[in-house]
């Protein structure tokens, strides 16, 4: 399971973090301050943190240096602060992602699972290479040449899908069940709209490849020989 | 009185009295270096001819001779052998002279009175009228020998030049002081004009009227008044415009305050709306939040240059950063994609005002592009230049719009103002930024097409 340590030194954001979290499958631990943070990291491995600036005895940016010195892990910084200088200052002391209070959980939890995404250990050959373009899972990016494209999320599962088996053709069923999941439900048309702007969108950039409709079954994904 | 005009005239006089004495010294000590001896030496001839005319002619009688002499111009004093002295002409103001020069002189030694007349500093001794100040001759006249001394009588021979000059000099001076005092008040006139001006300034009244056909440096001082006059009453007026905004900006989310905690108030809403109505309060107090921040800074930027904490750094990276902050509302919240470019271009500036910039040019195009669009970020470097471009398929803008964009608290269409959070500032700092580094910004947009932003920074050498 994965761990993830929580340091703030207010109570109701520390429950908040913590409600959304385990809710979202993590395994959560509290600390008050950056002293305790470091204590609850050396009895129990981490495989996140997530760090409030404001503390007690030693303070967010302190405690993330010492993270860096001490563990491999992805840290978040938490502040009330949207000042520019603090944000330097995070990603000065060693910081990877930086959050400003009040955020959406929701915000929070997406973050989370793209640092774990970077940090994960597996050899990368969950990119897919067609042409030009490597659409590579672990960053959620499409690279075409020197051009980064972000996707939104289910448009870029929706395009991985594809790309992952090119000339097999999915139907919006089968499409349906793995991006959106079983208990999804929304109608099929959700499918047709995400293809309509994968295609709008990649028909200015590349040629490297089409998605093509197949008439009363469903999308495929077809790579340009060039 | 301290006043201008009286310095001035004061100094000016002093100034005359001042030149007028010293050239008197140059003139007295070119005198006694340079014209004395010339002087003495003339006369010593013309009483050397004298000595041998009496000397031809001893049968003449000596007085009268020596009387028609003096009358011609000349001071004369006439010594015999048993020390008898007799004066002719024009009597000397001062008439010692040494007992032992007068022996000298009969026994046969010229005597140049003139030559070695004391120097004294401030007086010429061509104008002493006194009997050392003379050249001394012997004389021989009918076996009898006489010391001759003489001296040109200046009195007779130079008193309508005198008189010329003494006028000449007199009238210099009076006229002068006269035209010091007219002119001096036509060069102080302006000033004080000028000074009439401030006060009405001061006042407020920005519609000064100065005399700006003159070509000199208070001519000049005018005109430039003018122009700070014009300047001064622009900014005022951007000031009232500004103030009047602000209220405006500060006053609508205060009266959504107030009328909500009214709504608040009232015990029959059930907690969903309070909830709601709570929400729509934290919203308005943020973007009052907001909007005080960004005024500070915008104060600040405009305050000057020094604020630019310049130094090296990774513009690339930075903007790939902010991309990242980005990421969960631009692909959860909006469904937009966003491209980018970004290579690695180390620049010279502030970064933490340039994020700024990016934040702001990058919400703007999220803020303004609907679900589904997408936006492209690049950097380019032409010649000197890094080209940052920030391209969306959003609403895009009219042309009348895109003129104003950069103005202070200006929203595009204020219709929909309402609907979309922000100060109407962002801009305005964006483009204040920008310009403190140097560079320019455009905009390109077509009405529902979207808009493009284009920042041109000059690659800076030379820190």
């Amino acid at each position: 399971m994965t761990t993830i340590l929580i340091a703030d030194d207010d109570n109701h954001i520390l429950q908040l973090v913590t409600i959304h979290l385990t809710d979202a499958g993590f395994k959560v631990f509290q600390a008050r301050d950056g002293v305790e943070g470091l204590d609850v990291l050396k009895k129990n491995p981490c495989d996140l943190a997530v760090i409030d600036i404001m503390m007690p005895y030693l303070d967010g940016f302190a405690l993330t240096k010492e993270i860096r010195r001490l563990y491999d892990i992805p840290i978040i910084l938490l502040t009330a602060k949207s000042e520019i200088e603090d944000k330097e200052k995070g990603f000065e002391s060693g910081t990877d992602d930086y959050l400003v209070k009040p955020f959406e959980p929701k915000e929070l939890l997406f973050r989370v699972k793209a640092l774990l995404r970077r940090y994960e250990n597996e050899p990368d050959d969950s990119a897919i290479k067609i042409g030009n373009t490597i659409i590579n899972k672990k960053s959620y990016e499409v690279q075409i040449g020197d051009r980064i494209v972000l996707l939104p999320l289910k448009e870029f599962e929706l395009l991985h899908v594809l790309a992952s088996s090119p000339m097999q053709v999915f139907s919006r069923d089968q499409l349906i069940q793995q991006i959106w999941g079983l208990d999804y439900e929304g109608d099929e048309r959700t499918v047709d709209v995400h293809i309509k702007r994968l295609r709008e969108r990649f028909a200015k950039i590349t040629n490297d490849f089409q998605i093509k409709t197949v008439r009363g079954v469903g999308y495929l994904l077809e790579a340009n020989r060039g | 009185m301290k006043s201008l005009y009286v310095k001035f005239v004061v100094i000016t006089i002093g100034i005359m009295v001042l030149s007028g004495i010293t050239a008197f010294i140059i003139s007295n000590s070119y005198y006694q270096q340079k014209l004395k001896p010339f002087n003495d030496e003339k006369n010593t001839q013309i009483a050397l001819n004298i000595t041998s005319f009496t000397a031809a002619h001893p049968d003449m009688i000596l007085d009268e001779y020596m009387e028609n002499l003096s009358t011609i111009g000349y001071q004369l004093y006439l010594v015999d052998q048993s020390g008898k002295g007799k004066f002719f002409g024009a009597p000397f103001r001062d008439k010692t002279l040494p007992s032992n020069i007068i022996s000298d002189v009969l026994n046969g030694t010229s005597f140049h009175g003139i030559l070695h007349f004391p120097q004294e500093t401030f007086v010429t001794g061509f104008f002493a009228n006194e009997l050392r100040n003379t050249i001394g001759v012997p004389m021989v006249h009918d076996g009898k020998k006489y010391a001759l001394f003489l001296r040109p009588d200046i009195k007779l021979l130079f008193n309508e030049m005198h008189l010329l000059l003494a006028w000449l000099l007199a009238l210099t001076i009076l006229l002068s002081i006269l035209f010091v005092l007219f002119s001096t008040k036509y060069l102080v006139k302006p000033i004080s004009k000028l000074t009439a001006a401030t006060k009405l300034l001061a006042n407020g009244s920005y519609d000064v009227e100065l005399d700006t056909y003159r070509h000199d440096e208070i001519g000049e001082l005018s005109k430039s008044f003018l122009r700070m006059a014009k300047k001064l009453e622009q900014a005022d007026d951007m000031r009232k415009e500004f103030i009047s905004n602000i209220s405006h900006d500060i006053q609508s989310p205060l009266s959504n305050i107030k009328g909500y905690t009214n709504l608040l108030e009232n015990e029959d809403a059930n907690p969903e709306m309070r909830a709601q109505y709570i929400s729509i309060i934290n919203d308005e107090i943020s973007r009052l939040s907001s909007l005080t921040k960004q005024m500070l800074l915008l104060a600040s930027l405009d305050r000057n240059e020094d604020i630019l904490k310049k130094k090296s750094f990774n513009v690339g990276q930075q903007l790939r950063d902010l991309v990242r902050t980005y990421q969960w509302v631009l692909g959860e919240e909006k469904d937009l994609m966003l491209s980018y470019t970004l290579p690695d271009i180390e620049f010279i500036g502030d970064p933490s005002l340039l994020n700024t910039v990016w934040d702001n040019l990058l919400t703007n195009a999220i803020k303004y592009t609907n679900p589904g669009g997408s936006i492209d970020l690049s950097i380019d470097v032409k010649a000197e230049y890094m080209i940052v471009r920030f391209s969306d398929t959003g609403i895009g803008m009219k042309p009348e719009e895109l003129e104003r964009i950069f103005d202070r608290f200006y929203r595009a269409d204020s219709a929909r103002t309402r609907s979309i959070e922000g100060t109407g500032l962002g801009l305005s700092i964006a483009a204040a930024i920008v310009k403190l580094h140097g560079g320019q910004i455009h905009v390109r947009s077509t009405e529902n097409e979207g808009t493009s932003f284009i920042v041109e920074m000059p690659l800076a050498k030379n820190l």
